[in-house]
């Protein structure tokens, strides 16, 4: 009785309920995302170490970064990566989606099996990867050594160790990609495809002109994700590689990591972010730009 | 009615926020980084300290990643009134004014007195002539030696004043020839090689060379002396093939292939003696680094205890590490024989020194205290050691020379250095 007096004594008023349900949440938004982001600007205008107090020094950060040639060498590195990455992860996922959507013999277990990475810690996989890329024991270069080929140097020579990130973070990320187009393929109803090969279509048309336009929406949505997720890439770096040799594997993420905490540039490192995010910001907008180009039923 | 409620409800919600975030004991703050094994010989320590003095001490331990940590405790105002560090990273917080300077303090301690320490010890801590923190421990870099390997090629041991000719003739005899075994599994080799600079700097200052000049205003590694040095060590694995290059290892560490019978000499610290003890299976010695045209001199790097200058209890964070740096705690630190203590008494006690235990010539670790030198770094070293890694990352493949890569290197410290 009395809790239902005290609930009728509580205001109607919707907006009341707005705030208070939501409140804990925005209040967390505020404190712990918005709060720090504003900060955040505020560090990138000043030159500070965590030490000592922070020193305002206006525009100083941004200028410093764009005539930095490291800058432009890490923004590559991080474009090649987001590449490889995406570019890996649609293909393979389209792939092994259709070659397990075909009423493949157990197929259920080679689903798990693709998807078993994913839900696995990514330190765990970079700790792993690290053992399979030794130049010296490492499982890759056993196999090369057993046809006869020299043995290469995965994760020191500098060609050759942001490729093996990006395909080992591809590796990662496959089983996620592949569930997706797979949820995208079942949704196709197979009249489409009957009627395609009714009208005497071959597997290739058929593909190219009914399955893939239909799953264009799933193929969309991978892209976005796996471009988000490829661009925010530090464990593996920083696991395997430190950014290494001669910088060629460090992405804008670790850059600003190195800058902070190893460097003590908090200013810098700010600026960094920054520019991150107004990178990040104009890619989106190019990609729901572009989307509407080929994107079907959209 | 309706505003006081929600201002109820919006209280109660900012208490709760404000008291999370501000509970802070009366606790004396104590911050280290160690081993489980360290941690077990540190916490009695501390009770004792609190049993004589009334004092409790709330130990904050950052067993990983402590040098990124402890900065984000001093920007938020929470800094630890006692901080443990080491030489290369005290400049940083030194010249930002974050800790307070000791001399006076020791000057007038009745407990603690500067003629027990080895000289470079202190030395090692001080800043712009002022003292910051009391050291523990010095750590300096000795051979190795697989004495087992040495009997089998029909070599005896190397007299302690060897020159780094005679140990690059010995690494030769002592490892597989390259050309006879393809495999690099199946080969041994003569000598350790890691391109960390505490490895080479021995090589670089025994030639006379140096990284920069007394007043840090720019880097000496473009002349001739360090290029010949760092041309030298690089050329051990690249041009002589007696120390293992990537290729050959991997990742492997150098211990690991001194434990398995296939590293002769072993370049390394004290720290590797227990683990050796344990599990070593032919017997092992240690002998002075070789002598270059300068003379033998390895790093002599110290870690310690300093005070915080945002702490509001200065008085009782020296004591205690008056406490911590005494003769008692510091013969417990080092019994084990993880450390060389920075207390000389307590180092020439029999009980560092180990006796009966290997290695049979433990004084070795105290002689190269005394030919030894600190590693002067400036604040901004962490950017020093990212050029230091990039810049001479070619050398240490085997793809330039010294001479092509360190004139690059000084000049990027040069402009490092002048932003300090």
């Amino acid at each position: 009785m009395r809790i239902a007096k005290t609930l009728a004594k509580l205001p109607r008023h919707d907006g009341f309920w707005a705030i208070l349900l939501a409140g804990p949440t925005l209040l967390g938004i505020l404190v712990f995302n918005l709060l720090p982001i504003m900060g955040s600007f505020w560090l990138s205008l000043t030159k500070w170490n965590l030490l000592s107090e922070p020193r305002f020094i206006g525009l100083k950060n941004y200028q410093d970064l764009l005539s930095d040639s490291l800058f432009y060498q890490v923004m590559g590195q991080t474009f090649a990566f987001v590449g490889m990455v995406v570019a890996l992860e649609l293909v393979g996922g389209v792939l092994v989606a259709m070659a397990l959507n075909s009423k493949l013999r157990g197929a259920k277990w080679l689903r798990t099996a693709y998807f078993l990475p994913f839900v696995t810690s990514m330190v765990a996989v970079s700790i792993v990867w690290g053992w399979v890329f030794d130049p010296a024991n490492g499982a890759l270069n056993m196999l090369l050594k057993a046809f006869g080929a020299t043995p290469v140097a995965w994760l020191s020579d500098p060609n050759i160790a942001l490729p093996s990130l990006a395909f080992l973070t591809a590796w990662k990320g496959l089983g996620y990609a592949m569930m997706l187009v797979f949820a995208g393929l079942q949704a196709i109803p197979a009249q489409y495809d009957e009627a395609a090969s009714i009208d005497g279509a071959n597997a290739v048309q058929r593909f190219f002109r009914v399955t893939l336009p239909l799953l264009s929406p799933t193929i969309f949505l991978v892209a976005v994700l796996s471009t988000i997720n490829a661009f925010q890439a530090f464990d593996a770096v920083y696991l395997l590689t430190g950014g290494g040799p001669a910088n060629r594997t460090t992405t804008i993420v670790y850059w600003l990591y190195q800058n902070a905490f190893i460097h003590y540039n908090l200013g810098k490192a700010s600026a960094i972010a920054y520019v991150l995010f107004a990178v990040l910001f104009l890619l989106t907008l190019i990609q729901w730009g572009v989307r509407k180009k080929w994107v079907y039923a959209e | 009615m309706r505003l006081t409620r929600l201002a109820r409800v919006a209280a109660i919600l900012v208490v709760a926020v404000v008291s999370a975030c501000a509970t802070r004991s009366d606790k004396l703050t104590f911050a280290t980084w160690g081993s489980v094994d360290e941690m077990a010989l540190l916490k009695p320590m501390l009770a004792d300290f609190t049993a004589k003095t009334g004092k409790e001490v709330e130990l904050v331990h950052i067993p990983e990643s402590y040098f990124q940590k402890l900065p984000i405790l001093f920007a938020s105002r929470q800094a630890p009134d006692v901080l443990f560090l080491n030489n290369m990273t005290l400049p940083a917080y030194a010249d930002s004014g974050a800790l307070l300077p000791l001399d006076e303090r020791l000057d007038a301690s009745p407990a603690l007195d500067e003629a027990d320490y080895y000289a470079q010890g202190l030395e090692a801590m001080r800043w712009k002539g002022k003292l910051y923190a009391m050291p523990r421990d010095l750590s300096n870099l000795v051979v190795y030696v697989n004495q087992d390997m040495f009997e089998k090629a029909g070599l005896p041991l190397p007299r302690p004043d060897w020159s780094m000719v005679e140990m690059l003739e010995v690494a030769r005899r002592l490892g597989s020839n390259p050309s006879q075994s393809k495999d690099p599994q199946a080969r041994s080799f003569g000598i350790s090689f890691d391109k960390r600079p505490l490895f080479w700097l021995p090589y670089l200052w025994s030639e006379g060379g140096d990284l920069f000049d007394p007043g840090f205003t720019r880097s000496t590694l473009a002349e001739p002396q360090a290029i010949d040095a760092m041309q030298f060590y690089a050329d051990l694995a690249h041009r002589h093939h007696v120390a293992p290059r990537e290729f050959d290892t991997g990742n492997a560490p150098m211990a690991q292939l001194f434990a398995q019978g296939r590293l002769a000499m072993f370049v390394s610290g004290r720290w590797s003696v227990p683990g050796f003890r344990k599990s070593l299976t032919f017997d092992w010695d240690v002998l002075p680094f070789p002598r270059g045209s300068a003379g033998s001199i390895v790093d002599v790097d110290a870690s310690g205890w300093a005070v915080s200058a945002q702490s509001e209890r200065p008085d009782d964070a020296w004591k205690l590490i008056e406490h911590l740096a005494g003769k008692e705690a510091s013969t417990a630190f080092s019994d084990g024989g993880l450390i060389v203590p920075a207390r000389q008494d307590v180092a020439e006690a029999a009980g560092f020194l180990g006796a009966g235990m290997a290695p049979r010539s433990s004084r070795t670790f105290l002689d190269a205290l005394a030919t030894g030198r600190p590693t002067r770094t400036p604040p901004n070293w962490g950017e020093v050691t990212t050029v230091l890694d990039l810049e001479l990352g070619p050398l240490w493949r085997g793809e330039a020379s010294a001479s092509q890569v360190l004139p690059r290197a000084a000049r990027r410290i040069d402009e490092l250095l002048r932003q300090n």
